[in-house]
């Protein structure tokens, strides 16, 4: 077995014992994605138009609640140290774990977010342009969380990263909560979508980099 | 009565004879020189212990001997590579295992780091540490000298090993029984021609030579006042008088931090 097969693998291993960790986040968006239409007496015109939105704060901040562990115990346990004294790639590791982070943490996320349609009354027809921005955007706002986890693994308080990554995420919020309203009035929603594929893009090259730099500052700074 | 021997060893070298040269290394954490500069040669089947009291940069020094840290290829070199091409075997304070995962799981992993390994082998190294059986257990159900112990079967597994052993504090939370396999594997490594540097408060029982670290008294930084010796090494030598690289005869982990 290759030390990337063997990541890759203990990635998922370690997933799976900590499985009171895989459902908080996706718990913490449900929770939020009922409670602002059970407690605003909004009309559904309103509530459609704060729907579109909502879905993804609460996406967001399911996120940043799902990465901040992502690096410290690893830099903790020493597995980070190990990773370099056996002379493998520190951005080959950062990439694994964000990949298996997306899909394990984010993907699902993608799914339970189809319930904002009926939640908040939004149009059937919907559906599929939230879950292509939802696929799109995730991956970005996922990739900043874990920067900000990496910049923050150094340090035991973990309040800080909301604080350094929530501006960044904003023009994914943007855009992404957009790009659903688009699709509810008829208009053409592909610009959006390829502005969110490009941002991914350019999150999934530079991200991962800043990841391994910010990881290997901390070992021999 | 149990054979700790390892099969096939052929060692990873950038060269079997030539020395691993400390030359005036200067050990420091974010710029700031922990100890005077260290100059020492480690040759081929010869243990070396760090030594010095606590904060004086033994940790960092194995780890700039294992090309984690950062060092200049003329204070540190091993054939003329610089640390970070050479490939050692590093056994760190926090070893790289997971509380959340089992025995196997983590050997599994960490030996993956280094090469194939079948099922079998990763198996027949945990029997070697004392672990058979063990290899279902979460990590976090045995207590710290088996986690220990789980770190050190890497140094049982076949094949191809790293000529170069930096062990930080291998002793810890090991018992009698386990320290003595442990000397024994590490005889027998050396016997093949490999070079151990460890660092250890707990004596061991082997014949080593010693690398004192000594503080850097100086405010800069920059000590001018040290001496060079001629030779500083002398293989087979479990003399604690003698250090290497300070004409000072008072070792520098007699004095409590």
């Amino acid at each position: 077995m290759s030390a990337l097969q063997a990541l890759w693998q203990r990635e998922w291993q370690l997933r799976l014992q900590q499985r009171g960790t895989f459902w908080l986040p996706l718990i913490f968006f449900l929770l939020v994605m009922t409670l602002i239409p059970l407690s605003s007496s909004a009309s559904a015109k309103l509530l459609q138009q704060m729907g579109q939105g909502a879905v993804w704060i609460a996406a967001l901040l399911a996120v940043l609640l799902g990465s901040d562990g992502l690096y410290r115990q690893e830099l903790d346990d020493g597995v980070i140290e190990q990773w370099l004294a056996h002379r493998q790639s520190l951005w080959l590791l950062v990439l694994v774990k964000n990949a298996v982070h997306w899909l394990a943490s984010c993907l699902p996320l993608c799914l339970l977010s189809l319930l904002a349609v009926p939640l908040f009354g939004l149009p059937q027809a919907v559906w599929p342009v939230l879950l292509a921005a939802m696929l799109l955007g995730t991956p970005i706002l996922s990739l900043l969380a874990t920067t900000g986890a990496a910049l923050t693994a150094g340090l035991g308080n973990s309040s800080l990263l909301a604080v350094v990554v929530l501006p960044l995420m904003l023009p994914v919020l943007i855009l992404a909560s957009g790009v659903t309203g688009l699709a509810a009035q008829g208009l053409a929603v592909l610009p959006t979508l390829a502005l969110l594929a490009g941002l991914a893009l350019l999150a999934g090259l530079l991200l991962p980099w800043a990841q391994a730099q910010a990881l290997r500052l901390y070992l021999t700074g | 009565m149990r054979d700790f021997s390892v099969p096939g060893g052929q060692l990873l070298a950038p060269c079997r004879q030539s020395p691993i040269c400390l030359d005036q290394l200067v050990v420091s954490r974010q710029g700031v020189p922990l100890c005077q500069p260290v100059t020492a040669r480690i040759n081929a089947g010869e243990l070396w212990q760090v030594r010095g009291r606590n904060g004086l940069g033994k940790s960092t020094l194995l780890l700039m001997l294992a090309g984690v840290l950062p060092s200049a290829v003329r204070h540190l070199h091993w054939a003329g590579q610089p640390a970070h091409c050479w490939q050692p075997h590093y056994l760190g304070h926090h070893p790289g295992l997971s509380a959340g995962l089992s025995a196997g799981e983590n050997l599994q992993f960490l030996a993956a780091l280094r090469g194939r390994y079948s099922r079998t082998q990763r198996e027949l190294a945990l029997q070697q540490v004392g672990l058979a059986g063990y290899e279902d257990r979460p990590l976090r159900q045995l207590s710290s000298g088996q986690r220990r112990r789980v770190a050190l079967a890497q140094l049982w597994l076949p094949g191809r090993l790293p000529a170069l052993w930096l062990l930080d504090e291998p002793l810890v939370a090991l018992d009698t029984d386990m320290v003595g396999r442990l000397a024994q594997r590490m005889t027998d490594h050396l016997a093949d021609g490999g070079r151990i540097v460890l660092t250890s408060h707990q004596a061991l029982p082997l014949p080593l030579n010693t690398l004192d670290l000594q503080p850097d008294l100086s405010a800069d930084g920059e000590p001018d006042n040290w001496t060079d010796p001629d030779e500083p090494d002398e293989p087979d030598e479990p003399d604690p008088a003698d250090v290497p690289e300070t004409g000072s005869t008072q070792p520098a982990g007699v004095t409590d931090a």
